[in-house]
């Protein structure tokens, strides 16, 4: 006789913290390259040669974009501090 | 003792109940809660409890964070879900596991009682992970019938 069955299991999560401050860039890069693509284990080797290699040039990119985003986005609270008087905060900000 | 990762028992059962909506259409609120190693959370446990939970600290306070969650969808013949990631900020947490409960749940248990944060899985980091006056982020994996954080297959 089939025994028809509903398997449930949870999988492993990834937590990812920091210290004295927020996740660094190379952080963010990893969290959003584990949504964006998973390399399987079990892949013909060819194919992850592939993929481990599209992995490495999405790396590059990721970590030049989440750069510019991270300078750009103190440049605007460095510009609303400085327009509001508070020069000192924003050359605090625009050095991190 | 530690966390041990499991969908919980009580959650299959209230599944056939109706109890738990996932998604983004009049979904329940889902929420993710941490614990320290001393916790003993498992398969056996029913509801969010918070004995051996975390301090609170930075964005962290008891409960924990609600999860933002995705429509279920199918993948062959499996049913999956999934959650965006949560994350604590400004914190100083050492956590070893979490547990994923209902806050809201849509249905009473069958004898008509109302159930308050069922439990539905308790999540192993399988060692201390920790912030200092950072930033402390859970990623589930990819939503996929092979790796979702809730899947029926």
């Amino acid at each position: 006789m089939t025994m028809h069955g509903i398997q449930m299991a949870p999988p492993k999560v990834t937590v990812i913290t920091s210290s004295n401050g927020g996740l660094s860039t190379d952080q963010i890069v990893s969290l959003a390259l584990d949504k964006i693509m998973y390399v399987s284990d079990n892949a013909p080797p060819e194919i992850r040669e592939q993929a481990i290699a599209f992995r490495s040039n999405m790396t590059n990119v990721l970590l030049e974009y989440v750069n510019l985003a991270r300078r750009e986005e103190r440049a605007t609270i460095s510009a609303v501090l400085e327009n509001n008087g508070h020069s000192d905060v924003a050359k605090m900000i625009r050095s991190i | 003792m530690a966390p041990t990762q499991a969908m919980c028992t009580s959650f299959k059962k209230e599944l056939l109940l109706g109890v738990h909506r996932f998604g983004t259409n009049s979904a329940d609120t889902f929420k993710l809660a941490l614990y320290t190693s001393s916790t003993s959370i498992g398969a056996g446990t029913t509801a969010f409890t918070s004995s051996n939970e975390v301090s609170n600290s930075g964005t962290y306070s008891s409960g924990g964070g609600n999860l933002t969650g995705v429509a279920p969808s199918t993948s062959s013949t499996t049913a999956l879900t999934d959650f965006a990631n949560v994350e604590f900020t400004s914190a100083t947490i050492t956590a070893r596991g979490a547990l994923i409960y209902n806050s809201t749940p849509s249905a009473n248990d069958e004898s008509g009682s109302s159930l308050t944060n069922p439990a539905v899985c308790v999540l192993d980091f399988s060692s201390d992970k920790t912030s200092t006056s950072g930033t402390f982020t859970v990623q589930f994996p990819t939503a996929d019938a092979s790796n979702a954080i809730i899947r029926i297959a």
